[in-house]
């Protein structure tokens, strides 16, 4: 698509000021917080489903809009997190080949972010050269594969003591805000425009049948590694936005049970919109809070008998209930 | 003298054991319609299957204006101008009709330039040509059957083809259906000119609407020509139109 009108117009669709909306709330937060009228538990929540939203739509870009679920993830999450130490710690070391960067940890954040993305990416293109040859099902047992990578990169840090593991850094909580709100934008921006475009439209079309997108002429194979290439330079994003909040990696950081988080956001938003993954995380977020603070020890298995039952009830999540009991709402969904 | 847009040259395509094409050959001249029919598990579908690049033939050569495309990949295909229909139709079945449209229309050759909203123009003009104007914001799945064949249609047309191959459209329609669908493909001949290859067994509406017809038995050709001759083949008759009497009905029916 030529970029232009048609890509104005649709920064002005209903679906997309509720996010500005949603935006907008994380923006008062954060001006509060920063001018200290509020204390760190309502931006600390706030950074929480900042991140929720963010791996959620990462993930939506190859599951909800291209209908591919990875179990893999994760990776490029646990690639974000583990370059941005690597960086801070080896590259921007005094001896390292960025030691100009030594010292100035906000360029270390950048640098080092950036090196994450561009890592996911070449992983993504890599492996998803070949696993997206694969579908449904088999796909998805593939990309179980990736995962292995997070052995390797676990076994790096075992070995490597507590350089892999730690950055040292000034924190400023405020500061650590804005840069997960803007981390925020920008996801909620590339997803939104991915959506809304003719790319959004091909992927739409795989999703819904592959073989008929081929034949209309999407070249469906260059579309998912393209697709897949960006849903993990977005997770490595939110995996250096994370390891950056919280001073490190540590083993639990590389969970292959975030994986299975973001696909769950995805599922209990609805398959195929803009806005149902943002909605979906922002209830996983709820549940997996309200039960953390009230059944601490009950509360993944409270959390895994709701996704149950939910996606028993509603299969096809919040989006697919709108659509099919209050048509007029479509919209808002994008 | 008319030009060939498409030939198929020696096509053979193997299902494991099974001939699915053998050696066939054919032609179509730019502007024509070409029938192409024969029983069931002939070929046919699988005949479209290689011209649109969906199986690659383990012998023989597809050109189009030309330029071989034999072992090209569908999408590429698909942006020459090749635009097909499917017999068992293919709905985006969560988007909206005018979605699965315009996807059609961002797709095919013009896929390059096209903007979003000539797109949508494109993608409305045509629903409102194949009479689906009233459904654009419905999503496709809960279109009935002869919508879907519609849509698959529309699909095809946004895509502004010069090659239309149409597969079976017209089967599973009811007898009022299938008059308004050979309406609508007598529109599409002489309003947008496309030259179009058509897969039926309505064997009333592919003898009126064909310029020439070739008839596939078990993979083979087995006749090809103008619909008189065809429907007059012996072979033809007993291999698949049955009844003599029958054939002879559908010729004078043509020269109504
Ligand atoms: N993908 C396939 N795999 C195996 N056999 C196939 C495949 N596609 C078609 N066939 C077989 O090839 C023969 C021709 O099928 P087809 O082209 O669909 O016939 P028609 O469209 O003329 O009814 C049939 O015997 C069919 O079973
Ligand atoms: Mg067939």
């Amino acid at each position: 698509m030529a970029p232009g009108k048609g890509l104005m117009l649709a920064f002005t669709r209903k679906g997309f000021y509720l996010s500005l909306a949603l935006l907008a709330v994380f923006i008062v937060i954060g001006v509060l917080f920063w001018y200290g009228r509020i204390g760190a538990n309502i931006p600390g929540y706030a950074m929480d489903a900042m991140y929720y939203i963010g791996i959620a739509l990462s993930m939506a870009i190859i599951m909800s809009y291209a209908g591919y679920v990875s179990f893999g993830h994760v990776v490029f999450y646990g690639v974000g997190g583990w370059t941005l130490v690597y960086t801070f710690n080896r590259l921007a070391s005094e001896s390292g080949v960025l030691s100009f960067l030594h010292g100035h940890s906000y360029a270390i954040l950048v640098v080092g972010t950036l090196l994450g993305m561009a890592l996911a990416v070449l992983l993504a293109v890599t492996v998803g050269a070949a696993v997206l040859r694969l579908r449904g099902a088999f796909f998805a047992i593939a990309t179980i594969g990736l995962d292995y990578v997070i052995l390797y990169l676990e076994s790096l840090y075992a070995t490597g003591g507590s350089d892999y593991m730690y950055i040292g850094y000034e924190r400023f909580l405020e500061k650590t805000y804005f840069l997960y709100l803007a981390g925020l934008i920008l996801t909620v921006l590339i997803a939104y425009i991915i959506r809304v475009s003719k790319f959004g439209y091909g992927l739409a079309a795989i999703r819904e049948d592959e073989d008929a997108a081929e034949v209309l002429g999407v070249n469906t194979y260059r579309y998912k590694v393209q697709a897949f290439a960006i849903a993990a330079a977005m997770a490595a994003l939110w995996g250096s936005l994370s390891s950056w909040r919280t001073s490190g990696i540590f083993p639990d950081f590389f969970s292959l049970s975030k994986s299975v988080d973001m696909i769950v956001m995805n599922v209990i938003g609805g398959l195929g919109t803009f806005n149902g993954p943002i909605i979906g995380s922002l209830i996983y977020y709820v549940i997996i809070k309200a039960t953390q603070l009230y059944a601490k020890d009950l509360a993944y298995i409270i959390v895994g008998a709701i996704v149950i039952i939910v996606v028993s009830v509603f299969p096809e999540g919040v989006a697919g209930l709108i659509k099919s009991k209050y048509r007029q709402l479509r919209e808002y969904l994008i | 003298m008319a030009r060939e847009i498409l030939k198929v040259e020696n096509i053979t395509k193997r299902f494991g054991g099974l001939l699915a094409l053998d050696h066939v050959s054919f032609y179509v001249n730019e502007g024509e319609i070409l029938g192409l029919i024969g029983p069931n598990g002939a070929g046919k579908t699988t005949m479209f299957n290689v011209i649109t690049g969906v199986y690659k033939p383990e012998e023989g050569r597809v050109y189009f204006k030309g330029r071989d495309i034999t072992g090209m990949k569908p999408h590429s295909i698909a942006r020459l101008g090749i635009s097909r229909t499917h017999q068992i139709v293919k709905p985006f079945g969560d988007l909206t009709v005018l979605e699965n449209t315009m996807i059609g229309a961002l797709f095919g050759p013009r896929h390059d330039t096209i903007t979003e909203d000539e797109a949508r123009e494109i993608a409305l003009s045509v629903l409102e040509f194949v009479g689906l104007r009233d459904k654009a914001e419905m999503p496709a799945r809960l279109l009935n059957i002869q919508e879907k064949k519609r849509l698959e249609l529309a699909r095809a047309l946004a895509q502004e083809p010069e090659l239309l191959l149409l597969d079976e459209v017209l089967a599973g329609l009811n007898p009022s259906e299938v008059a308004k669908m050979i309406k609508l493909l007598r529109k599409v001949r002489d309003e947008k000119k496309i030259t179009m290859i058509m897969i039926e067994h309505v064997m009333h509406a592919v003898m009126n609407l064909a310029d020439r017809i070739v008839v596939l038995h078990f993979g083979r050709l087995i006749a090809q020509g103008t619909p008189e001759e065809v429907a007059t083949n012996p072979e033809v008759v007993a291999a698949y139109l049955g009844d003599p009497e029958m054939a002879l009905k559908f010729v004078k029916r043509l020269r109504r």
